[in-house]
């Protein structure tokens, strides 16, 4: 499934990521970004094992959906409902839009 | 940051690396709604999470690798949100909407089914 050499690239691309994600240490900025990097890289058409590489070891590592969970659950606490909705759902909204544009935007490069 | 807690880091993202991997390629699940192998993955962290938060580590190494190492590795939002775009572009918005609903009310269903699991047993 998986040769060696690959396995180490997606090693040290999800070191990268997971390094990359405790320094900036904000959940929407990361979660914003990762969502646009892999609009950008899923419409470049690279290789099998390239795109493996970059989306499920630096994409995935880089975003973290516990950290999510983690955002909301400490708003949970703090706010009230209605707001926590909306929260939520800009986030969604952002995040899909920021893939979208991540996407055309390669498109248009290439 | 010192030595020891980047090896924390490394140990606990190279396991969340590989469970995840295993679970997107090995493991098949058939159920009646639009689970696929990605939430599977990001329900079992959000039980993780809530057994870890209700745990309540106090030494700082602990939190660095299961929460940044290995829930941050296992979990992925980006695949998530694939998902949905997916759903996006082919114009699927019924589908969409209900794939959102579904998989974050069970992890947060989840989520608090490890919290309190956890607080009654301790």
């Amino acid at each position: 499934m998986i040769n060696v050499k690959n396995f180490l690239f997606l090693l040290i691309a999800s070191y990268f990521g997971t390094f990359l994600r405790f320094y900036v240490d904000n959940n929407f900025i990361i979660s914003i970004c990762g969502s646009f990097l892999f609009g950008f890289i899923i419409a470049r058409r690279l290789g099998k094992s390239l795109n493996h590489i970059l989306l499920s070891g630096f994409c995935s590592c880089f975003t973290s959906f516990s950290g999510f969970i983690f955002f909301l659950y400490r708003f949970i606490n703090q706010e009230d409902v209605l707001k926590i909705v909306l929260y939520l759902n800009i986030i969604f909204i952002s995040n899909l839009l920021m893939m979208y544009f991540g996407f055309m935007i390669s498109r248009k490069i290439s | 940051m010192d030595f020891k807690s980047i090896v924390y880091v490394l140990l606990g993202s190279t396991v969340g690396l590989v469970l995840r991997m295993f679970v997107k390629y090995k493991v098949t699940i058939k159920t009646g709604f639009y689970i696929n192998n990605t939430s599977v993955v990001n329900i079992l962290a959000s039980l993780f999470l809530g057994i870890l938060l209700a745990l309540n580590p106090i030494n700082q190494n602990l939190l660095l690798l299961f929460y940044v190492g290995f829930l941050g590795c296992f979990s992925t939002f980006s695949s998530f949100i694939y998902d949905l775009f997916v759903l996006f572009q082919s114009k699927q918005f019924v589908r969409l909407f209900f794939h959102y609903i579904e998989v974050i009310l069970i992890s947060f269903l989840f989520f608090y089914l490890g919290y309190y699991l956890i607080q009654i047993f301790i």
